[in-house]
């Protein structure tokens, strides 16, 4: 899965959570744009790890700000699953 | 633990085998040695609700002594300090009972984590370090790299892996547990978190605490088990369910707070599997469990045995608690089971709590008397039209233990009914902050009088909370300290000190809304927007948090004579201001 089709998918994931995803690429902030609360986020993220079947760590979390840094860490996951 | 063994690993078993004995022990070591003849424990879940762990008190007991003799080879001072990053594992229980036993001050240091806050968190552990002046400190695998980067400042003797701490060498130096008198733990629940404040629990403190909520408030008994999720850096987390459990010999189960987060209904799943007798929350976690569920989930819990769950930690709305009774009522959960109550980790943990088996007991009064004179006047229900009452939540009888007195600002005692701040005395009220003279004195008088700095009044020994603590913020459960927000926006270029006001209030559900008001020269709209964007980057950067800039015109933040900033006044202000402009009530919604 590319970076870019990752982001598509995450930003879908979003959709139930926020009233509207039309303005959100990849630059989109959870928190700040999004307007996800931080509970919020547990919610999605609990959508994220299960919609790619991976579990994502604190430590690669605490780097994540935007949709594209989460597809980033997400490639890595599955980088690293593959190789 | 026996992670890795052959046999397949059982949970700790409902009964200990053991006479029960409610928190009669005069230290925490007295204790787990007792509890360590019977067969009970902690039990930990995973991500997906599977048995990943088990901690029987008999492996505490002598792990923790085996760890203990490895710390006290460090050579460090009795008394010396070992910050604990909290993950729910049993590391932390090993690491905090090594501690009891070598004569050390365990401080457990929060494990939450906010996406993109690395920055935030990294120095909110070095200050917390460098608050309690801690030598040791220990972090799980997960949690390395942000312990690590905060210590890089600091000159402790070692930070590490349980791992690394694990392959010191054993010692036979004499161990001299930490006795009835001396610090139990120190606590960072409550405060700041610029400048954090470490609160001060004596062994006598939290036993007493411990025997309190045992006896009257839980009336515990061979037949409980104990269920959380909550964050063990958490008075609540701590104190109730791992020192509750182990001060009556009962097993406890556990998932994790970001377990809880991304999945709620593991939680009821195992209250159900495991028979759970005692579980609590905040309000908001029954609130995310309710909205989570599925009415096709309903029967695959049976919540029969869950006989206390106990609401505590912020203000309480009955609402969502009874939207939660009502769609678990088809699972067996019993409203009544529901008990309200009122607690600090200034004082160990509880305070209060309502009577068992009665639910949640709501109190309307007269709005008008209330914000005119303070004074409460009950209303029945035929004369409750929905605005002219307030609601709030009795909060049960205090503790036998404590002494308490509500004063007015002159410090003169008050009588029932009359609101005003809530303050206690008692062996279960904290020496103080730990190192910090000056609020030890703003808060503790020398009778020993705790200021607890909350508004409520009461009925006999009935206590009713009508504000927590002046001011604080509290968003899912979580302090926040408007100096603290106020802080950040005082840092961007065109604001200036003391021109910000951060305050909450509740929207028309019931849910928290945060506000800065900032005011500023700037009228240039594409200005104005950047200034905005950047001040809520920031927020959502530290705190995780959504929050609504207001910008105003420099002079129109309320001050008092003395020229202090009002908040309460600014926060009036403020909504005044919402309901003269409708659109605005939209900004906050589309913004929060």
């Amino acid at each position: 899965m590319t970076h870019s089709k990752i982001v598509t998918r995450l930003i879908e994931l979003l959709e139930g959570l926020v009233a509207s995803v039309d303005n959100f690429d990849k630059e989109t902030a959870l928190v700040g744009d999004a307007g996800l609360e931080s509970i919020q986020v547990i919610e999605y993220l609990c959508e994220v790890e299960d919609d790619f079947d991976i579990v994502i760590d604190e430590e690669a979390l605490s780097y994540v700000n935007t949709v594209g840094d989460l597809a980033e860490t997400i490639l890595k996951i599955n980088d690293g699953k593959s190789s | 633990m026996n992670k890795n063994n052959q046999i397949p690993m059982q949970v700790t078993p409902l009964n200990s085998a053991l006479p029960l004995r409610n928190a009669s022990f005069n230290t925490l070591t007295e204790a787990l040695e007792y509890a360590a003849k019977g067969d009970t424990g902690y039990n930990f879940y995973d991500g997906r609700g599977d048995l990943s762990s088990v901690l029987s008190y008999k492996e505490l007991r002598i792990e923790a002594k085996l760890l203990a003799g490895k710390l006290l080879g460090l050579g460090c001072r009795r008394g010396t300090r070992v910050a604990i990053v909290a993950e729910t594992d049993p590391m932390f229980h090993r690491f905090f009972f090594a501690c009891q036993y070598a004569g050390y001050i365990p401080v457990a240091l929060p494990a939450g984590f906010q996406i993109g806050a690395r920055k935030a968190y990294v120095e909110q552990l070095e200050r917390m370090l460098d608050s309690c002046g801690a030598d040791l400190a220990v972090a799980p695998e997960s949690h390395i790299g942000f312990l690590k980067q905060a210590v890089e400042r600091l000159n402790l003797v070692k930070a590490g892996t349980p791992e690394e701490f694990d392959s010191l060498s054993k010692t036979n130096i004499p161990m001299q547990p930490l006795d009835e008198n001396d610090i139990a733990y120190l606590q960072y629940t409550s405060g700041s978190t610029r400048f954090p404040r470490g609160v001060e629990i004596s062994q006598k403190a939290v036993m007493t605490n411990l025997r309190d909520i045992a006896v009257h408030g839980l009336k515990i008994s061979e037949r409980d088990r104990m269920v959380s999720w909550l964050p063990l850096y958490h008075d609540m987390g701590l104190v109730a369910f791992v020192l509750l459990p182990l001060g009556s010999q009962l097993s406890a189960d556990y998932l994790s707070p970001r377990t809880f987060g991304m999945r709620p209904r593991l939680w009821l799943k195992l209250i159900s599997q495991n028979r759970g007798t005692i579980s609590s929350s905040p309000p908001f976690g029954y609130a995310l469990c309710a909205k989570r569920l599925r009415l096709t989930d309903q029967d695959r819990y049976d919540l029969s045995s869950w006989r206390v769950a106990c609401v505590g930690a912020e203000r309480i709305h009955p609402e969502p608690l009874r939207q939660f009774a009502h769609v678990l009522k088809a699972a067996n959960f019993d409203a009544k089971a529901f008990v309200a109550c009122y607690g600090m980790a200034e004082c160990a943990l509880a305070i209060s709590f309502e009577e068992l088996d009665v639910g949640i007991t709501s109190i309307q009064v007269d709005k008008d008397s209330m914000s005119r004179e303070g004074l409460v006047k009950p209303l029945d229900d035929k004369d409750v039209d929905g605005l002219n009452s307030l609601t709030f939540v009795d909060c049960g009888k205090i503790l036998p233990s404590f002494e308490m007195a509500i004063r007015d600002d002159a410090g003169g005692d008050l009588p029932d009914y009359q609101c005003g701040r809530i303050c206690l005395r008692g062996p279960s009220v904290m020496t103080g902050y730990f190192q910090n003279p000056t609020a030890t004195d703003e808060s503790l008088s020398k009778e020993g009088w705790l200021d607890t700095g909350d508004i409520g009044y009461r009925v006999g020994d009935n206590v009713i909370v009508t504000a927590r603590r002046k001011d604080v913020i509290i968003v899912n459960g979580r302090n926040i300290w408007p100096h603290d927000l106020e802080y950040l926006a005082e840092t961007l270029p065109g604001v200036r000190f003391g021109n910000v006001s951060a305050f909450s209030f509740a929207d028309e559900a019931g849910s928290d809304q945060v506000v800065m008001v900032v005011e500023s020269r700037e009228s240039n709209p594409a200005k104005v927007r950047s200034l905005i964007n950047e001040l809520s980057g920031l927020i959502s950067k530290n705190f995780g948090m959504a929050c609504h800039i207001d910008l105003v015109p420099p002079r129109t933040l309320p001050r008092t004579s003395s020229g202090k900033l009002s908040r309460s006044k600014a926060k009036q202000d403020f909504l005044a201001r919402l309901e003269v402009v409708d659109n605005d009530t939209q900004v906050i919604s589309a913004n929060a």
